[in-house]
Protein backbone atom coordinates (compact mmCIF):
# COMPACT_ATOMS: atom_id res chain seq x y z
CA UNK A 1 0.00 0.00 0.00
CA UNK A 2 0.95 3.66 -0.89
CA UNK A 3 2.22 5.35 2.45
CA UNK A 4 4.41 8.33 3.36
CA UNK A 5 7.33 8.76 5.82
CA UNK A 6 8.01 11.06 8.85
CA UNK A 7 11.43 11.26 10.01
CA UNK A 8 11.78 13.33 13.56
CA UNK A 9 15.73 13.96 15.17
CA UNK A 10 15.72 15.95 18.56
CA UNK A 11 18.25 17.42 20.57
CA UNK A 12 17.06 15.38 23.63
CA UNK A 13 15.85 11.96 23.84
CA UNK A 14 12.41 11.56 22.16
CA UNK A 15 10.66 8.41 23.57
CA UNK A 16 9.00 10.12 26.06
CA UNK A 17 6.86 11.41 22.78
CA UNK A 18 5.73 7.96 21.79
CA UNK A 19 2.26 8.67 23.06
CA UNK A 20 2.00 12.11 21.08
CA UNK A 21 3.31 10.52 17.65
CA UNK A 22 0.85 7.76 17.82
CA UNK A 23 -2.29 9.99 19.34
CA UNK A 24 -1.11 12.23 16.59
CA UNK A 25 -0.95 9.45 13.50
CA UNK A 26 -3.23 6.85 14.65
CA UNK A 27 -2.73 5.25 11.86
CA UNK A 28 0.68 5.21 11.44
CA UNK A 29 3.26 2.38 12.47
CA UNK A 30 5.57 4.88 15.08
CA UNK A 31 9.58 3.62 15.57
CA UNK A 32 12.59 4.92 17.18
CA UNK A 33 15.88 3.69 15.56
CA UNK A 34 17.42 5.68 17.77
CA UNK A 35 17.41 7.66 21.26
CA UNK A 36 16.78 11.19 18.97
CA UNK A 37 15.51 9.52 16.19
CA UNK A 38 11.24 8.46 15.05
CA UNK A 39 10.62 7.05 12.32
CA UNK A 40 6.74 7.12 11.43
CA UNK A 41 5.30 4.86 8.61
CA UNK A 42 1.72 6.45 7.53
CA UNK A 43 -0.61 5.26 5.00
CA UNK A 44 -1.85 7.47 2.39
CA UNK A 45 -5.39 8.58 3.53
CA UNK A 46 -7.63 11.42 2.40
CA UNK A 47 -7.40 13.91 5.01
CA UNK A 48 -3.92 13.40 6.75
CA UNK A 49 -2.67 14.49 9.81
CA UNK A 50 -0.40 17.41 8.62
CA UNK A 51 3.04 16.62 10.26
CA UNK A 52 4.23 20.41 9.92
CA UNK A 53 1.38 21.12 12.57
CA UNK A 54 3.26 18.53 14.89
CA UNK A 55 6.40 20.27 14.39
CA UNK A 56 5.37 23.41 15.34
CA UNK A 57 3.18 22.52 18.31
CA UNK A 58 6.00 19.98 19.52
CA UNK A 59 8.31 22.87 19.05
CA UNK A 60 6.58 25.55 21.10
CA UNK A 61 6.15 22.89 23.99
CA UNK A 62 9.20 21.14 23.74
CA UNK A 63 11.10 24.53 22.90
CA UNK A 64 14.53 22.65 21.46
CA UNK A 65 14.97 22.62 18.06
CA UNK A 66 14.04 19.90 15.58
CA UNK A 67 14.18 18.48 12.77
CA UNK A 68 11.01 17.12 10.65
CA UNK A 69 11.22 15.11 7.40
CA UNK A 70 8.03 14.09 5.45
CA UNK A 71 8.71 12.03 2.49
CA UNK A 72 6.93 9.82 0.31
CA UNK A 73 7.15 6.39 0.53
CA UNK A 74 9.06 5.91 -2.42
CA UNK A 75 12.35 7.41 -1.11
CA UNK A 76 12.53 4.37 1.85
CA UNK A 77 12.58 1.56 -1.97
CA UNK A 78 15.56 4.67 -3.69
CA UNK A 79 17.46 5.51 -0.74
CA UNK A 80 17.07 2.80 2.19
CA UNK A 81 16.18 3.90 5.84
CA UNK A 82 20.07 4.15 7.19
CA UNK A 83 20.69 6.79 4.12
CA UNK A 84 17.96 8.59 5.12
CA UNK A 85 17.96 8.70 9.09
CA UNK A 86 21.80 9.69 8.38
CA UNK A 87 20.82 12.23 6.37
CA UNK A 88 18.36 13.67 8.75
CA UNK A 89 21.22 13.99 11.01
CA UNK A 90 23.16 16.19 8.30
CA UNK A 91 20.88 19.09 7.71
CA UNK A 92 19.42 22.32 9.46
CA UNK A 93 16.87 22.15 12.13
CA UNK A 94 13.39 22.79 10.84
CA UNK A 95 10.65 21.16 8.72
CA UNK A 96 11.44 19.85 4.89
CA UNK A 97 9.67 18.17 2.50
CA UNK A 98 10.79 15.75 0.29
CA UNK A 99 12.37 18.30 -2.54
CA UNK A 100 13.79 20.45 0.10
CA UNK A 101 15.45 17.36 2.06
CA UNK A 102 16.95 16.62 -0.94
CA UNK A 103 18.26 19.67 -2.10
CA UNK A 104 19.68 20.25 1.76
CA UNK A 105 21.47 16.98 1.74
CA UNK A 106 23.20 17.66 -2.42
CA UNK A 107 24.42 20.72 -0.01
CA UNK A 108 25.89 18.24 2.71
CA UNK A 109 28.81 17.27 0.69
CA UNK A 110 30.29 15.02 -2.48
CA UNK A 111 29.28 11.23 -0.97
CA UNK A 112 26.06 12.45 -0.28
CA UNK A 113 25.13 13.92 -3.53
CA UNK A 114 27.19 10.57 -5.67
CA UNK A 115 24.66 8.38 -3.84
CA UNK A 116 21.97 10.80 -4.42
CA UNK A 117 22.88 10.53 -8.09
CA UNK A 118 23.28 6.88 -8.30
CA UNK A 119 20.11 5.91 -6.44
CA UNK A 120 18.22 8.62 -8.76
CA UNK A 121 19.76 7.46 -11.87
CA UNK A 122 19.27 3.99 -11.10
CA UNK A 123 15.98 4.02 -11.10
CA UNK A 124 15.18 6.32 -14.53
CA UNK A 125 15.94 5.78 -18.20
CA UNK A 126 18.41 7.75 -19.41
CA UNK A 127 15.74 9.90 -21.78
CA UNK A 128 14.17 11.30 -18.60
CA UNK A 129 17.00 12.65 -16.88
CA UNK A 130 17.77 13.96 -20.38
CA UNK A 131 13.86 15.41 -20.39
CA UNK A 132 14.26 17.08 -17.20
CA UNK A 133 17.69 18.40 -17.80
CA UNK A 134 15.71 20.16 -20.98
CA UNK A 135 13.18 21.38 -18.87
CA UNK A 136 15.59 23.15 -16.85
CA UNK A 137 17.25 24.39 -19.47
CA UNK A 138 14.01 26.00 -20.84
CA UNK A 139 12.91 27.46 -17.74
CA UNK A 140 10.08 24.89 -16.42
CA UNK A 141 8.60 25.99 -20.11
CA UNK A 142 7.21 22.50 -21.15
CA UNK A 143 6.13 23.41 -24.54
CA UNK A 144 9.47 24.85 -25.48
CA UNK A 145 11.32 22.24 -24.14
CA UNK A 146 8.95 19.67 -25.68
CA UNK A 147 10.20 21.35 -28.68
CA UNK A 148 13.31 20.96 -28.47
CA UNK A 149 13.34 17.38 -27.58
CA UNK A 150 11.18 16.91 -31.01
CA UNK A 151 8.31 15.28 -29.00
CA UNK A 152 4.98 15.84 -28.36
CA UNK A 153 3.85 17.81 -25.40
CA UNK A 154 1.45 15.04 -24.05
CA UNK A 155 4.76 12.52 -24.41
CA UNK A 156 7.12 14.83 -21.69
CA UNK A 157 3.96 15.60 -19.62
CA UNK A 158 3.59 11.66 -19.09
CA UNK A 159 7.86 11.38 -18.50
CA UNK A 160 7.70 13.97 -15.95
CA UNK A 161 4.51 12.33 -14.26
CA UNK A 162 6.83 9.06 -14.37
CA UNK A 163 9.47 10.42 -12.63
CA UNK A 164 7.51 11.40 -9.95
CA UNK A 165 6.47 8.01 -9.72
CA UNK A 166 9.62 6.60 -9.75
CA UNK A 167 11.30 8.97 -7.59
CA UNK A 168 8.39 10.93 -5.90
CA UNK A 169 10.36 14.15 -7.14
CA UNK A 170 8.04 16.78 -8.78
CA UNK A 171 9.88 18.45 -11.48
CA UNK A 172 6.85 20.85 -11.91
CA UNK A 173 7.90 22.52 -9.39
CA UNK A 174 11.55 24.46 -9.26
CA UNK A 175 12.98 22.55 -6.16
CA UNK A 176 12.45 19.54 -7.98
CA UNK A 177 14.31 20.42 -11.01
CA UNK A 178 16.86 22.02 -8.86
CA UNK A 179 17.68 18.51 -7.79
CA UNK A 180 18.36 17.19 -11.48
CA UNK A 181 19.92 19.90 -12.58
CA UNK A 182 22.27 19.60 -9.62
CA UNK A 183 23.10 16.24 -10.01
CA UNK A 184 23.05 15.38 -13.77
CA UNK A 185 24.08 18.55 -15.57
CA UNK B 1 8.18 41.90 33.28
CA UNK B 2 9.33 41.56 29.58
CA UNK B 3 11.93 44.18 28.33
CA UNK B 4 13.57 43.44 25.04
CA UNK B 5 16.91 45.11 23.65
CA UNK B 6 17.72 44.21 20.17
CA UNK B 7 21.41 45.66 20.21
CA UNK B 8 22.81 45.45 16.36
CA UNK B 9 21.92 42.01 15.22
CA UNK B 10 22.47 40.46 12.42
CA UNK B 11 21.75 37.25 10.94
CA UNK B 12 23.80 35.83 8.30
CA UNK B 13 22.27 32.64 7.26
CA UNK B 14 24.67 29.50 5.85
CA UNK B 15 25.24 30.53 2.14
CA UNK B 16 26.33 33.99 2.70
CA UNK B 17 22.58 34.45 2.94
CA UNK B 18 22.23 38.20 4.81
CA UNK B 19 18.63 37.89 6.91
CA UNK B 20 18.38 40.66 8.86
CA UNK B 21 20.81 43.85 9.17
CA UNK B 22 22.05 46.00 11.92
CA UNK B 23 18.57 45.71 14.00
CA UNK B 24 18.09 47.79 16.84
CA UNK B 25 14.81 48.09 19.18
CA UNK B 26 14.26 49.00 22.29
CA UNK B 27 10.58 46.83 23.45
CA UNK B 28 8.96 48.36 26.43
CA UNK B 29 7.08 46.25 29.17
CA UNK B 30 4.06 45.16 28.24
CA UNK B 31 4.35 46.60 24.80
CA UNK B 32 2.58 44.88 21.75
CA UNK B 33 5.14 45.20 18.65
CA UNK B 34 4.26 44.22 15.30
CA UNK B 35 7.32 43.30 12.63
CA UNK B 36 5.69 43.48 8.92
CA UNK B 37 7.13 44.10 5.55
CA UNK B 38 7.03 42.13 2.81
CA UNK B 39 7.76 38.55 2.28
CA UNK B 40 11.42 37.88 2.75
CA UNK B 41 12.23 40.79 4.74
CA UNK B 42 13.54 38.37 7.95
CA UNK B 43 10.43 39.00 9.92
CA UNK B 44 10.60 35.12 10.82
CA UNK B 45 13.96 35.54 10.92
CA UNK B 46 14.06 37.84 13.53
CA UNK B 47 11.64 36.28 15.86
CA UNK B 48 13.28 32.76 15.44
CA UNK B 49 16.24 34.82 16.91
CA UNK B 50 14.05 35.53 19.66
CA UNK B 51 12.96 32.38 20.41
CA UNK B 52 16.23 30.89 20.16
CA UNK B 53 15.66 28.94 16.99
CA UNK B 54 17.90 30.39 15.38
CA UNK B 55 21.37 31.31 16.10
CA UNK B 56 22.24 35.44 16.34
CA UNK B 57 24.92 35.90 14.06
CA UNK B 58 26.26 39.68 15.96
CA UNK B 59 25.11 41.84 17.87
CA UNK B 60 23.43 41.16 21.22
CA UNK B 61 19.64 40.01 22.69
CA UNK B 62 19.25 41.06 26.05
CA UNK B 63 15.79 40.43 27.52
CA UNK B 64 15.05 41.53 31.43
CA UNK B 65 18.48 42.87 31.65
CA UNK B 66 19.97 39.49 30.45
CA UNK B 67 21.99 38.62 27.57
CA UNK B 68 20.06 35.83 25.91
CA UNK B 69 22.00 35.07 22.48
CA UNK B 70 23.92 31.50 24.01
CA UNK B 71 20.51 31.08 26.29
CA UNK B 72 18.44 27.97 25.08
CA UNK B 73 14.85 28.44 24.22
CA UNK B 74 12.97 26.98 26.93
CA UNK B 75 15.08 29.49 29.64
CA UNK B 76 14.03 32.00 27.92
CA UNK B 77 10.43 32.66 29.21
CA UNK B 78 9.13 32.90 26.20
CA UNK B 79 6.03 31.48 24.67
CA UNK B 80 5.74 30.88 20.76
CA UNK B 81 1.81 30.58 18.43
CA UNK B 82 3.05 29.70 14.68
CA UNK B 83 1.20 29.93 11.81
CA UNK B 84 -0.62 26.55 12.09
CA UNK B 85 -3.33 27.12 14.68
CA UNK B 86 -2.80 23.34 15.27
CA UNK B 87 -3.44 21.03 18.26
CA UNK B 88 -2.86 17.49 19.37
CA UNK B 89 -5.87 15.61 18.30
CA UNK B 90 -5.96 12.69 20.84
CA UNK B 91 -6.16 15.28 23.82
CA UNK B 92 -8.60 17.50 25.24
CA UNK B 93 -8.84 21.10 25.15
CA UNK B 94 -7.29 20.89 28.64
CA UNK B 95 -5.00 18.60 28.13
CA UNK B 96 -4.06 20.58 24.83
CA UNK B 97 -3.11 23.20 26.74
CA UNK B 98 -1.72 21.63 30.11
CA UNK B 99 1.35 19.76 27.67
CA UNK B 100 3.97 22.00 27.92
CA UNK B 101 3.08 22.26 31.99
CA UNK B 102 3.59 18.69 32.64
CA UNK B 103 6.33 18.67 30.22
CA UNK B 104 7.76 20.92 32.85
CA UNK B 105 7.06 19.06 35.69
CA UNK B 106 4.82 21.60 37.06
CA UNK B 107 2.48 20.47 40.66
CA UNK B 108 -1.05 19.03 39.09
CA UNK B 109 -2.92 21.53 41.29
CA UNK B 110 -0.88 24.49 39.39
CA UNK B 111 -1.47 22.81 35.97
CA UNK B 112 -5.25 23.11 36.54
CA UNK B 113 -5.23 26.71 38.16
CA UNK B 114 -3.36 27.84 35.02
CA UNK B 115 -5.43 26.16 32.18
CA UNK B 116 -8.21 27.49 34.34
CA UNK B 117 -7.63 30.99 34.31
CA UNK B 118 -6.72 30.40 31.04
CA UNK B 119 -9.98 29.38 29.90
CA UNK B 120 -11.98 31.84 31.94
CA UNK B 121 -9.88 34.81 29.97
CA UNK B 122 -10.49 33.03 26.65
CA UNK B 123 -13.95 31.72 27.41
CA UNK B 124 -13.14 28.14 27.51
CA UNK B 125 -14.60 26.88 30.24
CA UNK B 126 -17.33 25.01 29.14
CA UNK B 127 -15.12 23.24 26.39
CA UNK B 128 -12.19 22.01 27.91
CA UNK B 129 -13.84 18.67 27.69
CA UNK B 130 -13.73 18.22 24.01
CA UNK B 131 -11.38 17.03 21.50
CA UNK B 132 -10.13 19.60 18.73
CA UNK B 133 -12.62 18.19 16.20
CA UNK B 134 -15.50 19.64 18.32
CA UNK B 135 -14.21 23.04 18.08
CA UNK B 136 -14.89 25.77 15.12
CA UNK B 137 -12.17 27.51 13.86
CA UNK B 138 -12.36 30.31 16.55
CA UNK B 139 -12.47 28.35 19.05
CA UNK B 140 -9.52 26.07 18.03
CA UNK B 141 -7.51 29.26 17.62
CA UNK B 142 -8.52 30.23 21.20
CA UNK B 143 -7.19 27.18 22.40
CA UNK B 144 -4.04 27.80 20.52
CA UNK B 145 -3.44 31.27 22.12
CA UNK B 146 -4.51 29.32 25.37
CA UNK B 147 -1.58 26.87 25.25
CA UNK B 148 0.79 30.12 25.27
CA UNK B 149 -1.16 31.97 28.13
CA UNK B 150 -1.02 28.95 30.65
CA UNK B 151 2.98 29.46 29.89
CA UNK B 152 2.89 32.45 32.06
CA UNK B 153 5.56 34.15 29.77
CA UNK B 154 7.18 37.20 30.08
CA UNK B 155 7.09 37.33 25.77
CA UNK B 156 4.37 36.22 23.19
CA UNK B 157 5.74 35.47 20.38
CA UNK B 158 3.27 34.91 17.02
CA UNK B 159 4.74 33.93 13.37
CA UNK B 160 1.85 35.11 11.48
CA UNK B 161 -1.09 32.96 13.94
CA UNK B 162 -4.01 34.09 11.80
CA UNK B 163 -2.36 34.00 8.07
CA UNK B 164 -4.45 30.25 7.49
CA UNK B 165 -7.78 31.84 8.73
CA UNK B 166 -10.36 33.03 6.62
CA UNK B 167 -11.35 36.53 6.01
CA UNK B 168 -13.66 36.27 8.33
CA UNK B 169 -12.17 34.71 10.93
CA UNK B 170 -9.03 36.55 10.91
CA UNK B 171 -10.97 39.93 11.34
CA UNK B 172 -12.52 38.15 14.54
CA UNK B 173 -9.17 36.87 15.94
CA UNK B 174 -7.52 40.04 15.16
CA UNK B 175 -10.06 41.80 18.10
CA UNK B 176 -10.20 38.20 20.26
CA UNK B 177 -5.75 38.89 20.33
CA UNK B 178 -6.10 42.67 21.01
CA UNK B 179 -8.56 41.82 23.97
CA UNK B 180 -6.39 39.18 25.02
CA UNK B 181 -3.58 41.32 25.36
CA UNK B 182 -5.51 44.15 26.97
CA UNK B 183 -6.25 41.45 29.72
CA UNK B 184 -2.70 40.20 30.44
CA UNK B 185 -1.00 42.34 28.90
CA UNK B 186 2.24 40.02 28.48
CA UNK B 187 5.03 41.23 25.79
CA UNK B 188 4.14 40.18 22.02
CA UNK B 189 6.41 40.46 19.26
CA UNK B 190 3.71 39.79 16.69
CA UNK B 191 4.83 39.05 12.94
CA UNK B 192 2.43 39.89 10.07
CA UNK B 193 3.02 40.92 6.36
CA UNK B 194 -0.70 42.17 6.21
CA UNK B 195 -0.66 45.76 6.80
CA UNK B 196 -3.62 46.81 8.54
CA UNK B 197 -3.41 43.65 10.32
CA UNK B 198 0.09 45.83 12.19
CA UNK B 199 -2.11 49.23 11.38
CA UNK B 200 -5.03 47.89 13.99
CA UNK B 201 -2.96 46.02 16.28
CA UNK B 202 -0.19 47.50 16.95
CA UNK B 203 1.56 49.89 19.61
CA UNK B 204 4.29 50.32 17.76
CA UNK B 205 5.10 48.79 13.77
CA UNK B 206 8.55 47.60 13.08
CA UNK B 207 8.64 48.27 9.23
CA UNK B 208 11.27 46.07 7.75
CA UNK B 209 12.71 45.55 3.73
CA UNK B 210 15.47 43.54 3.16
CA UNK B 211 16.46 42.60 6.60
CA UNK B 212 16.61 46.44 7.38
CA UNK B 213 14.30 48.35 9.84
CA UNK B 214 13.06 51.12 7.64
CA UNK B 215 10.69 52.61 10.17
CA UNK B 216 9.59 52.27 14.14
CA UNK B 217 6.73 54.19 15.11
CA UNK B 218 3.22 53.93 16.00
CA UNK B 219 0.53 53.18 13.74
CA UNK B 220 -0.47 56.63 13.09
CA UNK B 221 3.07 58.07 13.23
CA UNK B 222 3.83 55.56 10.18
CA UNK B 223 1.21 56.95 8.76
CA UNK B 224 1.71 60.48 8.69
CA UNK B 225 5.53 60.71 9.12
CA UNK B 226 7.00 57.75 6.78
CA UNK B 227 10.38 57.80 6.70
CA UNK B 228 10.92 57.35 2.78
CA UNK B 229 9.05 56.23 -0.16
CA UNK B 230 9.09 52.23 0.84
CA UNK B 231 7.12 52.87 4.09
CA UNK B 232 5.05 55.69 2.40
CA UNK B 233 4.07 53.04 -0.21
CA UNK B 234 4.13 50.33 2.24
CA UNK B 235 1.97 51.59 4.55
CA UNK B 236 -2.14 52.50 3.32
CA UNK B 237 -4.12 51.23 0.93
CA UNK B 238 -4.54 51.98 -1.62
CA UNK B 239 -0.93 53.10 -1.68
CA UNK B 240 0.22 56.59 -1.42
CA UNK B 241 0.60 58.37 -5.05
CA UNK B 242 4.08 58.91 -6.22
CA UNK B 243 4.31 62.01 -8.65
CA UNK B 244 8.04 62.66 -10.30
CA UNK B 245 8.66 66.39 -11.20
CA UNK B 246 10.79 69.07 -9.73
CA UNK B 247 10.28 72.49 -7.83
CA UNK B 248 10.62 75.88 -9.52
CA UNK B 249 11.94 78.62 -7.63
CA UNK B 250 8.55 80.27 -6.97
CA UNK B 251 7.02 78.10 -4.70
CA UNK B 252 5.68 75.23 -7.00
CA UNK B 253 5.79 71.59 -7.91
CA UNK B 254 6.05 71.07 -11.62
CA UNK B 255 5.12 68.20 -13.51
CA UNK B 256 4.44 67.94 -17.17
CA UNK B 257 2.52 71.04 -17.75
CA UNK B 258 1.29 71.21 -14.24
CA UNK B 259 2.17 73.54 -11.97
CA UNK B 260 1.12 73.16 -8.14
CA UNK B 261 1.70 75.66 -5.30
CA UNK B 262 3.05 74.46 -2.40
CA UNK B 263 2.01 76.06 1.25
CA UNK B 264 4.54 78.90 2.35
CA UNK B 265 5.65 76.69 5.33
CA UNK B 266 6.19 73.81 3.64
CA UNK B 267 8.35 75.69 0.50
CA UNK B 268 10.29 77.73 3.17
CA UNK B 269 11.61 74.17 4.14
CA UNK B 270 12.51 73.01 1.12
CA UNK B 271 14.10 75.79 -0.41
CA UNK B 272 16.34 76.03 3.20
CA UNK B 273 17.01 72.52 2.53
CA UNK B 274 18.14 72.78 -1.25
CA UNK B 275 15.40 71.64 -3.06
CA UNK B 276 14.38 74.60 -5.07
CA UNK B 277 14.42 73.73 -8.70
CA UNK B 278 15.93 70.54 -8.40
CA UNK B 279 14.02 67.36 -9.15
CA UNK B 280 11.91 65.76 -5.99
CA UNK B 281 9.15 63.23 -5.76
CA UNK B 282 5.56 64.49 -4.28
CA UNK B 283 3.81 62.13 -2.46
CA UNK B 284 -0.17 62.56 -1.50
CA UNK B 285 -2.56 59.68 -0.13
CA UNK B 286 -5.54 58.77 -2.40
CA UNK B 287 -7.50 60.39 0.47
CA UNK B 288 -5.83 63.74 0.53
CA UNK B 289 -6.83 63.87 -3.04
CA UNK B 290 -10.36 65.87 -3.36
CA UNK B 291 -13.54 66.97 -5.57
CA UNK B 292 -15.35 68.81 -3.38
CA UNK B 293 -15.84 72.57 -4.44
CA UNK B 294 -14.87 73.89 -1.28
CA UNK B 295 -11.55 72.24 -1.14
CA UNK B 296 -10.90 73.67 -4.39
CA UNK B 297 -12.13 76.94 -3.48
CA UNK B 298 -9.62 76.61 -0.92
CA UNK B 299 -6.88 75.54 -2.84
CA UNK B 300 -7.28 76.99 -5.77
CA UNK B 301 -3.84 76.65 -7.47
CA UNK B 302 -3.83 73.23 -6.33
CA UNK B 303 -6.95 71.44 -8.89
CA UNK B 304 -6.09 69.85 -12.17
CA UNK B 305 -7.43 67.84 -14.50
CA UNK B 306 -7.97 64.06 -14.67
CA UNK B 307 -9.01 61.40 -16.77
CA UNK B 308 -10.47 58.79 -15.48
CA UNK B 309 -9.23 55.22 -16.07
CA UNK B 310 -11.65 53.47 -13.32
CA UNK B 311 -13.60 54.59 -11.02
CA UNK B 312 -14.69 52.31 -7.91
CA UNK B 313 -17.53 52.74 -6.07
CA UNK B 314 -17.12 50.70 -2.92
CA UNK B 315 -20.31 51.76 -0.62
CA UNK B 316 -19.37 54.86 0.82
CA UNK B 317 -16.70 55.91 -0.76
CA UNK B 318 -15.08 55.89 -4.88
CA UNK B 319 -11.82 55.34 -5.49
CA UNK B 320 -11.16 56.55 -9.42
CA UNK B 321 -7.63 55.81 -10.96
CA UNK B 322 -6.73 58.25 -12.97
CA UNK B 323 -3.98 59.94 -15.29
CA UNK B 324 -2.15 62.70 -14.20
CA UNK B 325 0.48 64.26 -16.61
CA UNK B 326 0.94 60.74 -17.76
CA UNK B 327 1.38 59.20 -14.29
CA UNK B 328 -1.02 57.45 -12.67
CA UNK B 329 -2.71 58.23 -9.38
CA UNK B 330 -5.65 56.90 -7.31
CA UNK B 331 -8.04 59.50 -5.32
CA UNK B 332 -10.52 58.18 -2.97
CA UNK B 333 -13.39 60.39 -2.66
CA UNK B 334 -17.13 60.26 -1.38
CA UNK B 335 -19.63 58.52 -3.26
CA UNK B 336 -20.53 59.05 -6.51
CA UNK B 337 -21.57 57.73 -9.48
CA UNK B 338 -21.24 60.16 -11.88
CA UNK B 339 -17.77 59.36 -13.03
CA UNK B 340 -16.96 57.61 -16.67
CA UNK B 341 -13.73 56.30 -17.79
CA UNK B 342 -12.38 58.74 -20.10
CA UNK B 343 -13.90 61.50 -18.53
CA UNK B 344 -11.90 64.34 -17.43
CA UNK B 345 -12.51 65.67 -14.07
CA UNK B 346 -11.21 67.89 -11.70
CA UNK B 347 -9.54 67.32 -8.52
CA UNK B 348 -7.37 69.15 -6.04
CA UNK B 349 -4.65 68.04 -3.39
CA UNK B 350 -4.51 69.23 -0.40
CA UNK B 351 -1.23 70.45 0.02
CA UNK B 352 -1.02 70.90 3.52
CA UNK B 353 -1.04 67.00 3.24
CA UNK B 354 1.75 66.72 0.48
CA UNK B 355 4.78 65.12 1.43
CA UNK B 356 8.12 65.35 -0.65
CA UNK B 357 11.10 62.79 -1.25
CA UNK B 358 14.62 63.00 -2.19
CA UNK B 359 15.11 61.68 -5.47
CA UNK B 360 18.28 60.15 -5.19
CA UNK B 361 18.24 59.17 -0.93
CA UNK B 362 13.92 58.30 -1.72
CA UNK B 363 14.00 59.53 2.03
CA UNK B 364 11.16 61.62 2.85
CA UNK B 365 12.34 65.70 3.49
CA UNK B 366 11.48 66.51 6.96
CA UNK B 367 9.83 69.64 8.36
CA UNK B 368 11.25 71.67 10.94
CA UNK B 369 7.98 71.61 13.63
CA UNK B 370 7.45 67.86 13.30
CA UNK B 371 9.09 66.47 16.26
CA UNK B 372 6.95 69.28 18.05
CA UNK B 373 3.55 67.49 16.41
CA UNK B 374 4.28 64.04 17.04
CA UNK B 375 5.29 64.44 20.73
CA UNK B 376 2.08 66.52 20.59
CA UNK B 377 0.31 63.67 19.44
CA UNK B 378 1.88 61.37 22.05
CA UNK B 379 0.45 63.62 24.69
CA UNK B 380 -2.69 64.17 23.09
N1 LIG C 1 17.33 28.44 6.97
C1 LIG C 1 17.63 29.37 6.06
N2 LIG C 1 18.77 29.27 5.32
C2 LIG C 1 19.09 30.21 4.41
N3 LIG C 1 18.34 31.30 4.16
C3 LIG C 1 17.20 31.46 4.85
C4 LIG C 1 16.78 30.50 5.82
N4 LIG C 1 15.60 30.92 6.35
C5 LIG C 1 15.31 32.08 5.72
N5 LIG C 1 16.26 32.40 4.82
C6 LIG C 1 16.31 33.62 3.98
O1 LIG C 1 16.37 34.74 4.82
C7 LIG C 1 15.56 35.80 4.32
C8 LIG C 1 14.52 36.19 5.36
O2 LIG C 1 13.62 35.12 5.55
P1 LIG C 1 12.42 35.17 6.61
O3 LIG C 1 11.82 33.82 6.66
O4 LIG C 1 12.91 35.76 7.87
O5 LIG C 1 11.42 36.19 5.89
P2 LIG C 1 9.95 36.66 6.33
O6 LIG C 1 10.01 38.14 6.43
O7 LIG C 1 9.48 35.92 7.51
O8 LIG C 1 9.10 36.30 5.04
P3 LIG C 1 7.60 35.67 4.90
O9 LIG C 1 6.66 36.84 4.97
O10 LIG C 1 7.62 35.08 3.53
O11 LIG C 1 7.40 34.67 5.98
C9 LIG C 1 14.96 35.28 3.02
O12 LIG C 1 15.76 35.74 1.98
C10 LIG C 1 15.04 33.78 3.16
O13 LIG C 1 15.16 33.16 1.91
MG1 LIG D 1 7.91 34.48 7.84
Amino acid sequence: MDHNIILIRSESSIRPFKEIFEGFFPEGRVDFPGPRTTFIVQPVSESPPNPEDLYHLLLSDIEENLTFLSLPGVAQTLFGDDFLINGLAQIKHGHYEYEAFLLALIKAGKSYQDTLRRSIGSALESTHIHNALALAHHNMNISLAAKALYVHRNTLNYRIESIREKTGINIRQFDGLMIFHLLFS
Amino acid sequence: MGILSFKNMQKIYEGNVQAVTDFNLEVQDKEFIVLVGPSGCGKSTTLRMVAGLEDITEGDLVIDGRRVNNVPPKDRNIAMVFQSYALYPHMSVFDNMAFGLKLRKRPKDEIKRRVDEAAQILGLQDLLNRKPKALSGGQRQRVALGRAIVRDAEVFLMDEPLSNLDAKLRVQMRAEIIKLHEKIKTTTIYVTHDQIEAMTMADRIVIMNDGYIQQVGSPSEVYDFPNNLFVGGFIGTPAMNFINGHLDDEGHFVTGKTKIKIPKAKWDNLKEQGYENKEIIFGIRPEDIHDENLVKETYPDAVTNFKVDVAELLGSETNITAQFEGQTVIARVDARTDIAINDTIELVFDMNKSHFFDTETTQRIREKDEDKKKLQRKNA
